[in-house]
């Protein structure tokens, strides 16, 4: 005999529904964008010339190199 | 249609509820599309098998789907008896025994003490431990939640939401009329 725990527990709202829709969002995003950063950063090319800015003392990090990167970038083809 | 690969998906640990909805509608597949682990406990697994879920949860520990944690530190333990009186004592809480919430706190209490699991997110259907989970800022969501994400990922139609539901429903879960059609109508393709 299959049975479930408190078969008389407070009912779930359509409210409820939403708030996990938007855990589930926000977690898959921040696990899709953590994914795409890990594979960019593993590029041994990309490596190279982060590794560079930082060891040269024009960036302090990973994420200062990539952000002023992509700003002479669009600065570039504005 | 979404394609989550391996990397991206989520480690869960899971209160009995969600598991039991998923057995009932035959929809394990669902977690596997989201969660790459999903953890439970030892009083989880003992609460499954005593309402007669011994085969369905043994074939998921036998895929290392699920893992069950057996030990607990007396830290650990202590923060669980915490949590479960205060589940016990929220007014939503149909069953006032403390005893009885043990299985979800001790998941709240893993998902709050053990860093290095990296457990993103509890699946909790009770409302009672929900609003302590929200209390202590944990990611939770209920079996319904999932099916309203697998019906905005196009997976399933308003009437696959319906049935599925209807089906835990029938089954002794309760998910009232109201709910299963709202997330039908505002979540189905």
């Amino acid at each position: 005999m299959k049975t479930v725990p408190e078969p008389n527990a407070e009912l779930l709202t359509a409210e409820d529904v939403h708030t996990d829709v938007a855990f589930l969002n926000t977690i898959l995003a921040r696990r899709s964008a953590e994914s795409k950063a890990y594979d960019i950063l593993q590029h041994p090319n990309v490596r190279k010339m982060l590794d560079k800015l930082i060891s040269e003392g024009v960036c302090a990090n990973d994420e200062e190199a990539i952000e002023k990167a992509l700003e002479t970038l669009v600065t570039t083809i504005r | 249609m979404i394609d989550i690969n391996e990397s991206q998906k989520i480690v869960a640990i899971s209160n009995t509820g969600p598991l039991i909805s998923a057995f009932q509608c035959e929809k394990v597949d669902l977690l596997k599309l989201y969660f790459s682990l999903v953890y439970i406990t030892v009083t989880e697994l003992v609460e499954l098998q005593k309402h007669g879920w011994s085969d369905e949860i043994q074939r998921l520990i036998n895929d290392r789907f699920i893992v069950v944690i057996e030990q607990f530190t007396d830290h650990e333990k202590e923060e669980a008896i915490r949590l479960s009186k205060k589940i016990a004592k929220e007014p939503s809480s149909g069953d006032k025994n403390w005893h009885s919430h043990i299985p979800e706190a001790e998941a709240m209490t893993l998902m709050l003490k053990r860093m290095y699991l990296k457990i993103e997110i509890i699946l909790l259907d009770e409302k009672s431990a929900r609003n302590i989970a929200q209390e202590m800022k944990l990611s939770f969501t209920g079996f319904p939640g999932l099916l309203a994400k697998a019906g905005l990922d196009g997976l399933l139609t308003q009437n696959d939401i319906r049935k599925l539901l209807k089906t835990c429903q029938q089954h002794g879960t309760h998910y009232s009329d109201h709910l299963i059609e709202t997330t039908a109508k505002n979540y189905g393709r």
